[in-house]
């Protein structure tokens, strides 16, 4: 979780040295209707950013516990270089660069690395337990589920970003 | 239920009266989730 807090903390720092509030809260329209609407309608579309990215098994295979765990933890739990099926993951820089405003930014953006890191650990002490029953269909239906899910939750923001838009600028 | 999510956020962002800060905050629902469903990931 300390390396997913700052590396989140260095990204808020930069997306908000600049001001991209307004450019971070369209992008946000666009991104979240692309892709809510490919997610809940559960076809296809773009690849979700995130979703061919993972640690090269060179990284990890055969090398020393002390490495094994730097590799994992330092790129692992900030969640940019695994493997994210669902397109939420990509939204949350823009969420970070939607501040405005560099304390505040770099708050808000460890306070995501803390929380996205603190779901993984969650959800794999979940999975470990489940795992004698768990087969892989139930499982594929699991990420289908999660699927559609995270694309309401996309247009929900779709809705959340175009009326911040409205009533600020 | 698409549409219903869209307005849904457009209600919540009316209410937070277009606090930019609502977004931000939101989001750290989402992060919370996508780390509990990416565990999924078969």
């Amino acid at each position: 979780m300390v390396p997913a807090v700052l590396v989140w903390a260095l990204l808020g720092l930069l997306l908000n040295l600049a001001p991209l509030r307004l450019t971070a809260l369209a992008l946000i329209v666009a991104y979240g209707l692309y892709y809510g609407l490919v997610e809940a309608a559960g076809r296809p579309g773009l690849a979700a950013p995130g979703r061919t990215w993972q640690v090269p098994s060179g990284w990890v295979d055969r090398t020393p516990p002390w490495r094994r765990i730097l590799v994992w933890g330092s790129l692992l739990g900030p969640g940019f270089a695994t493997r994210n099926p669902y397109a939420g993951f990509g939204l949350l820089p823009l969420a970070v660069a939607s501040v405005g405003n560099l304390g505040a930014g770099v708050a808000v953006a460890a306070a995501i690395g803390l929380l996205h890191a603190a779901g993984r650990v969650l959800g794999l002490l979940r999975d470990l337990r489940a795992v004698a029953s768990a087969d892989y269909l139930q499982s594929v239906m699991r990420s289908l589920w999660w699927r559609r899910l995270d694309g309401f939750a996309l247009l929900f923001f779709t809705g959340l970003a175009t009326m911040t838009i409205a009533l600020r600028w | 239920m698409a549409v219903a999510a869209t307005a849904a956020g457009l209600a919540v962002g009316w209410l937070a009266s277009g606090r930019a800060g609502s977004v931000a905050t939101l989001a750290m629902v989402m992060a919370a989730a996508n780390g509990y469903a990416k565990a999924y990931s078969p």
